[in-house]
């Protein structure tokens, strides 16, 4: 019995005094809070628990978020650089292709087909009188500059 | 059941009052209460368990935490290994002659395969092997130990889109390893300047190997961590060191005129039912190597393929007896040490005995009275001789190493020869005269272009070189060093020997090569192959070494023909050096020049 009342909460201020209670009743523990006190009182803890597991909830979805978020842009970043390798990649093969098509050999073999031809028998036309090119020990017949003039840059 | 429910009821759901009514009411109900002793022992028990959890935990976090941790990171964390760029080569003009692309290694774990005969076939089909040998390399589980093969390459350096395909099958005991392999885009042009690359990434020969270090770059690294399945972890904290990519290089080598060096050079070895020639395009004036052809050749693409014969490059590996292009090399001695008058007349017979041997000129004419420049243009072996003799075996040898025998050239190729100059102490009586119409030498036809290069430059030896530069990184281009330079001759002997060249190519044994309106000066050489066992065997080496324009020398392109049906350099040869010269100054935009003056002769032309 004493363990009964030891462990009843007290009274608290607020509260009105309590009625008088009947004396085969009053051996009975009346510290023991009633269950319409706990009904009570959890009644009033109620939106602090909802408080809290709404602040708690947001926090944790929150990073929850967060962190997808990141993994997400994580991942795309990946992604982009499996792209960017895949494009540097293709970019080197066609830089393979136009090295194979610009080829001497394929070039030939392609004109070839065309039906073009290396010249056989090339003459070189020196016209007399037109001056030297520079650095020609002789000083005679070396045309490209005259010719220059007349024929322009590239004849 | 009902019983115990009812209880508990009574015992939770209702107050001690109307417990106590109910009690009143019915017979008292056993004690529901378990005993102390029995709640303490539980608490024991829960406490020694919680003890113990928490004596692992301090264990586990405290004292094997780094263990653990690191074996952890083992497991997720894997080290790859981020394979660089190698070096692109470049010809001259940044056209590609060998690059690098990403690629797979294919490979398999036989104790993985699970069904050999189908995966072989598979595997053949994608990677265009042979089926057989895919399924001996899958079935066959163990090493020459007995002890269990975990890992044999299939193939090395699968192309990408290929590899993917064959990873899409998704075939057990298949897996990739990232690689590059190296690509030769024009195929056969310069193979053996350029090398090749073996399926690990490393130069095995030419400029490929001599550069490996710089083609090669770093490799970088990357620590990543994968879940199980083999999936990165976002955020798991890799670290990385990046890759350091291979510097490109930039030849010397023109892609047109080596094409057309090669093209030319198969056309004249099959015309003269040779087995096989060389030819060498170089600017006089820079050292620069233009074309360097050696037929025959092979595609580095599939160098494996190749024997070994055909994988070197001859003009800088191989020596040979220069024969009769030597005279060039006696004329400017005889010149620049006033051994010889430009107007001195010899008495030339068609032969001549000499110690224990007997000289003669390639074809016999009574004794005629030659000049230098006659002796140069019909290319009198008597007459050197005599030319030699006037300037004595000391002051020839001194010419000859000045030239650059015996020594490389330092063109920077892997295996360079340094030819064959005995030492004047060791020359016996024949040697001088054998040398002075080049035989008794051993030569690379690089360092006979060499000579020509230097009397073309008016008497200023350049050292060749086949590296324009350097392409960093940066994309910055970084020039090779200057070539090193050394006059030999003055630039008056110079002249005075481009003069007699031509006069050789105008009037005697080298007109097949004259180009008119540039004008070539140049000298035909013959010279017969040493036996292994001593003395000279019935084949020919025929060469042509010249330079053109006459007046105005921009090339000098040497022309060598191994053991043609016609041994003689002006047939064989010589239209050769026309057929590529002529496509050279077209290409290069040479302009023409003036023919040179012919020098004081004594032979009768025409």
């Amino acid at each position: 019995m004493s363990r009964a009342a030891a462990t009843a909460a007290p009274p608290t201020p607020r509260r009105r005094p309590a009625p008088a209670r009947d004396p085969q009743t009053a051996a009975r523990p009346t510290a023991a809070p009633t269950a319409r006190q706990t009904a009570r009182r959890a009644t009033r803890r109620g939106p602090f628990f909802v408080v809290a597991a709404l602040v708690v909830g947001t926090l944790a979805a929150a990073i929850v978020s967060l962190q997808a978020i990141v993994s997400q842009t994580s991942f795309h970043m990946q992604a982009l650089e499996q792209q960017t390798q895949q494009l540097e990649q293709r970019y080197g093969q066609l830089k393979l292709t136009v090295a194979q098509l610009s080829s001497p050999e394929r070039v030939a073999a392609a004109a070839s087909r065309m039906g073009l031809r290396l010249p056989t028998d090339v003459h070189t036309i020196t016209i007399p009188g037109l001056g030297a090119a520079a650095g020609s020990r002789h000083g005679r017949g070396a045309t490209s500059f005259a010719l220059k003039s007349i024929l322009g840059e590239h004849p | 059941m009902t019983r115990r429910r009812r209880g508990r009821r009574l015992t939770v759901a209702r107050p001690p009052a109307a417990r106590a009514s109910s009690v009143r009411r019915r017979a008292p109900a056993p004690p529901t209460r378990p005993p102390v002793e029995r709640l303490v022992a539980l608490l024991a028990i829960v406490a020694l368990a919680f003890t113990g959890i928490l004596a692992r935990l301090i264990v586990i976090q405290v004292g094997d935490a780094s263990a653990l941790s690191s074996m952890a990171v083992d497991q997720r964390a894997r080290d790859l290994t981020i394979t660089a760029a190698r070096g692109t080569i470049f010809d001259r003009s940044g056209r590609e002659l060998a690059m690098s692309l990403p690629a797979r290694d294919v490979y398999a774990d036989p104790q993985l395969v699970t069904d050999p005969v189908d995966e072989a076939q598979r595997i053949a089909r994608a990677l265009h092997l042979k089926r057989a040998a895919v399924r001996g390399l899958l079935e066959d589980r163990t090493d020459g130990t007995g002890r269990p093969l975990h890992f044999v390459y299939l193939e090395r350096g699968v192309d990408l889109d290929t590899a993917d395909a064959l990873a899409g099958q998704h075939l057990p005991g298949i897996g990739f390893l990232d690689g590059t392999r190296r690509y030769y885009p024009a195929g056969s042009l310069a193979p053996q300047v350029l090398g090749f690359v073996g399926v690990d990434g490393t130069g095995i020969d030419g400029l490929e190997y001599r550069y490996q270090n710089l083609l090669a770059g770093t490799p970088g690294h990357e620590v990543v961590q994968e879940d199980p399945s083999g999936t990165l972890i976002p955020q798991a904290g890799a670290t990385s060191t990046p890759p350091v990519p291979g510097d490109d290089l930039m030849l010397t080598i023109d892609r047109d005129i080596q094409y057309r060096a090669q093209q030319s050079l198969a056309a004249a070895v099959r015309r003269n039912g040779a087995t096989g020639g060389s030819v060498i395009v170089m600017n006089p004036h820079t050292g620069e190597i233009l074309a360097m052809a050696t037929y025959p050749w092979f595609d580095p693409n599939q160098f494996a393929e190749a024997s070994p014969d055909v994988i070197r490059n001859r003009p800088v590996t191989d020596v040979y007896e220069p024969g009769s292009v030597n005279k060039v090399i006696t004329a400017a001695a005889a010149l620049q040490e006033h051994a010889v008058g430009i107007n001195e007349r010899f008495s030339v017979p068609d032969q001549m005995r000499l110690y224990d041997a007997t000289f003669h000129d390639a074809e016999t004419h009574p004794t005629e009275q030659m000049t230098l420049a006659d002796i140069l243009a019909y290319s009198s072996n008597i007459g050197a001789i005599k030319v030699a003799e006037q300037i004595g075996k000391n002051r020839f040898a001194k010419y000859l190493r000045a030239f650059g025998f015996g020594r490389p050239t330092g063109v920077g190729f892997p295996g360079e020869a340094s030819g064959i100059l005995l030492p004047v102490d060791k020359w016996s009586g024949t040697t001088l005269p054998t040398v002075s119409f080049g035989q008794g030498i051993a030569v690379t036809p690089l360092q006979m272009a060499a000579v020509y290069s230097t009397i073309a430059n008016g008497g200023v030896w350049v050292q060749p070189r086949l590296v324009r530069g350097t392409i960093g990184p940066s994309g910055k281009f970084q020039p090779a060093p200057p070539p090193d330079t050394r006059r030999v001759v003055s630039e008056q002997t110079a002249h005075t020997i481009v003069d007699m060249l031509s006069y050789a190519v105008d009037v005697g044994t080298g007109q097949e090569a004259q180009i008119p309106g540039y004008w070539v000066a140049g000298k035909t050489g013959t010279a017969r192959i040493p036996s292994p066992t001593g003395g000279y065997l019935k084949k020919y080496v025929a060469s042509f070494i010249g330079l053109t324009p006459a007046s105005n020398p921009q090339l000098v392109v040497a022309a060598v023909i191994d053991q043609p049906s016609t041994i003689f350099g002006g047939v064989a040869a010589a239209p050769l050096f026309q057929d590529v010269a002529r496509f050279a100054l077209a290409r290069l935009r040479v302009a023409p020049a003036a023919k040179p003056p012919i020098p004081p002769h004594a032979v009768r032309t025409g």
